[in-house]
């Protein structure tokens, strides 16, 4: 019985695909072992009748038909790579300046603004993660804004004193 | 000549190009699709793709090889894609375990004295078209583009023994397959 590996061995050595000294081993355990040698046969047999040629599939359409549809796929991939019009391009480059500006500005603002609790806030700056509670004239409500959690509670006190 | 014409921007020259070898890409297309829907558009976009690439072309191989090559690229490329290049779970546990068929009885029918090269075409065709999709690639890669194992396995994606063991199948069911083959069938 041939082993799995000494069968895609043989088979090696028919595709040519061994180096010289281990085609020559094979080649003389082909000459004493009749399994192998007729393992070897078969895989030759069937390797001449595959290249015996590609059986012929032919196109059905015509070749006008054929080459409209190649000529049309050209046309199509031409056009996606032809650069955009003189219009077009100043446009887009508005568009990317404009849009990089924005972010410029977003970054700077969050830099230059203090968003950190300090004593020399400004009235009406909040820190971002403070809450603040302030009375209001009207005693009996009290509002409470959390920049954190981006809300505003109004407390109403039903009991006047 | 003519490819030099396409080169420089030739479409008549190009078309006469695709008059020319466009049923051999076709056929290859065939070989390993099976269908001949996707063969034809297959062999329609490696086309396209040549007319992109024409300037690339050295003329290290005939042209007929180099757009074959360009369609077995994209055939392979489809097959990955819809995920068809992959070993089934059968054949993997068949090339694992040690492959079932080099237990099979061994064949050496001879065809080719019983039929004409027309018929032995068509009656390989025939067998080969009953193999799985990866037996057939590794078939197509390594008997009809001639390429050595470790160029079907970097085509293929897959190892080296696997492209072995994908052939040494693929043969030994073609061997059997043949063997049943009836003369009055193919006259």
């Amino acid at each position: 019985m041939i082993s799995q590996h000494d069968a895609l061995e043989i088979q090696s050595f028919v595709d040519g695909e061994l180096p010289r000294a281990q085609a020559e081993r094979v080649g003389r355990r082909l000459e004493s072992d009749p399994e192998a040698r007729a393992l070897s046969e078969e895989l030759r047999l069937t390797r001449a009748w595959v290249r015996s040629g590609e059986a012929v599939a032919r196109l059905e359409d015509s070749r006008e038909f054929y080459w409209s549809r190649i000529r049309t796929g050209i046309e199509r991939v031409e056009r996606q790579g032809r650069p955009a019009s003189s219009w077009a391009v100043r446009a887009i480059g508005l568009w990317r300046f404009a849009a990089a500006t924005c972010v410029a500005l977003a970054a700077a603002a969050f830099l230059i603004f203090p968003h950190s609790p300090t004593d020399k806030s400004p009235e009406g700056w909040l820190a971002v993660d403070q809450e603040i509670e302030s009375p209001l004239e009207n005693a009996n409500t009290f509002s409470f804004r959390s920049e954190a959690a981006r809300m505003t509670v109004v407390w109403v006190n039903t009991q006047v004193n | 000549m003519l490819v030099r014409t396409a080169q420089r921007g030739d479409m008549q020259a190009f078309e006469e190009l695709v008059a020319r070898h466009r049923d051999k890409v076709y056929a290859r297309a065939f070989s390993i699709l099976r269908d001949a829907d996707e063969a034809s558009d297959v062999s329609q976009e490696a086309w396209i793709k040549s007319w992109q690439r024409l300037a690339q072309f050295q003329g290290d191989s005939s042209f007929a090889t180099w757009i074959t090559r360009i369609a077995i690229n994209l055939c392979l490329d489809q097959l990955r894609r819809q995920k068809r290049l992959q070993a089934s779970s059968i054949d993997e546990m068949d090339e694992s375990a040690g492959g079932v068929e080099r237990h099979l009885p061994f064949h050496t029918p001879n065809l080719a004295d019983r039929l004409e090269r027309g018929e032995l075409r068509q009656c390989v065709d025939q067998a080969m078209a009953k193999l799985s999709i990866e037996h057939r690639t590794a078939l197509v890669l390594h008997e009809f583009e001639e390429l050595e194992y470790k160029e079907v396995a970097r085509r293929m994606g897959c190892s080296i023994g696997t492209v072995m063991s994908r052939l040494f199948y693929a043969r030994r069911r073609l061997a059997a397959i043949l063997a049943e083959v009836k003369l009055e069938d193919y006259r």
